[in-house]
């Protein structure tokens, strides 16, 4: 038994085990969706990252060691985002005629974003700083630890607000808008885009190409002009320089 | 200083080999746009992570320059397939937030279910009732 705590720790300190963990999980993950029928809860990224967080959880191990190996992966995204230009470039024709509507949504949109859930939190009686903490919680986790740590919330909390939205997004997009009949590729993926930013536009590439490019379209746009709206929405609520 | 990026992306389109090995010439060019995107950030001080100015910074290249797409074309692809994989380790982060399980955060996940929800969906339909009026979707842009 001790030989095997001793391998484990061994093994812990490599970046292999954890690179190779979080693949593990995401295939596992792809299995559950399928034999589900694509329910769902069933979302790839949801699953794996409670598979992966409960093993280190149980194991002991804390999340910077987990990053030393799973950077590797993380560090990929960079490279992804940019060849994002490619779906865009090659569907420039359909974004440049939906210019209009697109950009009057993008201001809408935004804005229901960030009011929902300042005054949701507002409602719920949450403390002042948590409230700023979830505002910026559309835009990509980056950009929302920025504006949270410029409004005054905290950085940290504003980042998980921003996973976890991606993730509630990711899982239930497909089934909402399905219910409520929404068939038009372009509002199915520029809405999710806009709302759950990466997690989101990843689960709309899996969908359908159309909405992909509109999702990217969604969250490039969006994290910049929350950067702008988070603060006005803010003062709204608390005054300047609260 | 932008009108020095786009110089610079041009600089390092030509600089790729067009009979090289076609994989490592998508990944010079993604990785080159991503270090242009974070000079871009970092110098004009832009509220937009590197690699999404690198995309900007690429698509303007793409237009000026269609024939780069086909070479980078199946290189992006299997990138973006395997796009919710490379989420995870950052996601699994939300595990150092345990104060998460108390009743604020119960709220506080109460709060962005409902935001999301209702955000989908309001920006879905306003989407839909203006393109109805300026951009009817075409055929491929519809579910049958």
């Amino acid at each position: 038994m001790n030989g095997l705590r001793e391998t484990f720790v061994y093994l812990a300190d490599t970046p292999l085990l954890w690179l190779w963990l979080t693949l593990l999980c995401y295939q596992l993950a792809l299995w559950l969706q399928r034999i589900s029928g694509r329910a769902a809860w069933a979302n790839p990224v949801a699953l794996s990252t409670f598979m992966v967080g409960g093993v280190i959880l149980i194991s002991g191990v804390s999340y910077k060691q987990y990053f030393s190996g799973a950077q590797f992966i993380h560090f990929l995204l960079g490279p992804t985002v940019v060849a994002l230009a490619l779906p865009l470039v090659l569907h420039w024709k359909s974004v440049r005629r939906a210019l209009w509507p697109l950009l009057f949504s993008l201001l809408a949109g935004s804005a229901i974003a960030i009011i929902c859930a300042v005054g949701l939190a507002y409602l719920f009686g949450l403390d002042e700083v948590l409230v700023k903490s979830v505002a910026p919680k559309s835009a990509t986790a980056p950009i929302a630890m920025g504006i949270a740590e410029s409004t005054g919330g905290i950085a940290s909390l504003a980042a998980v607000s921003a996973v976890i939205t991606g993730i509630i997004g990711a899982s239930i997009a497909t089934p909402l808008l399905n219910r409520l009949h929404f068939r038009d590729w372009r509002a199915r993926g520029f809405a999710v885009g806009l709302n759950c930013h990466g997690i989101g536009t990843a689960h709309a590439f899996t969908i359908h190409p159309i909405a992909g490019v509109y999702a990217t379209v969604g969250m490039a746009l969006n994290g910049m002009l929350t950067a702008v709206l988070t603060p006005l929405v803010l003062w709204r609520v608390f005054g300047v320089g609260a | 200083m932008s009108t020095k990026l786009v110089v610079l992306a041009h600089f390092l389109h030509m600089s790729v080999n067009k009979k090289g090995e076609p994989v490592i010439n998508a990944l010079i060019i993604l990785f080159g746009f991503q270090l242009l995107g974070t000079l871009a950030e970092r110098y004009l001080l832009l509220p937009v992570p590197g690699p999404v100015l690198g995309m900007a910074l690429l698509m303007l290249v793409l237009f000026m320059h269609k024939p780069l797409t086909g070479q980078l074309k199946p290189t992006s692809d299997v990138l973006i397939q395997y796009l919710p994989v490379l989420f995870v380790p950052a996601a699994t982060g939300i595990i150092t937030f345990g104060s998460l399980l108390s009743s604020d955060g119960l709220l506080l996940l109460l709060v962005l279910i409902l935001s999301t929800l209702i955000g989908i969906v309001s920006t879905a339909w306003i989407f839909c009732k203006l393109a109805a009026r300026w951009a009817p979707p075409g055929t491929e842009e519809r579910a049958s």
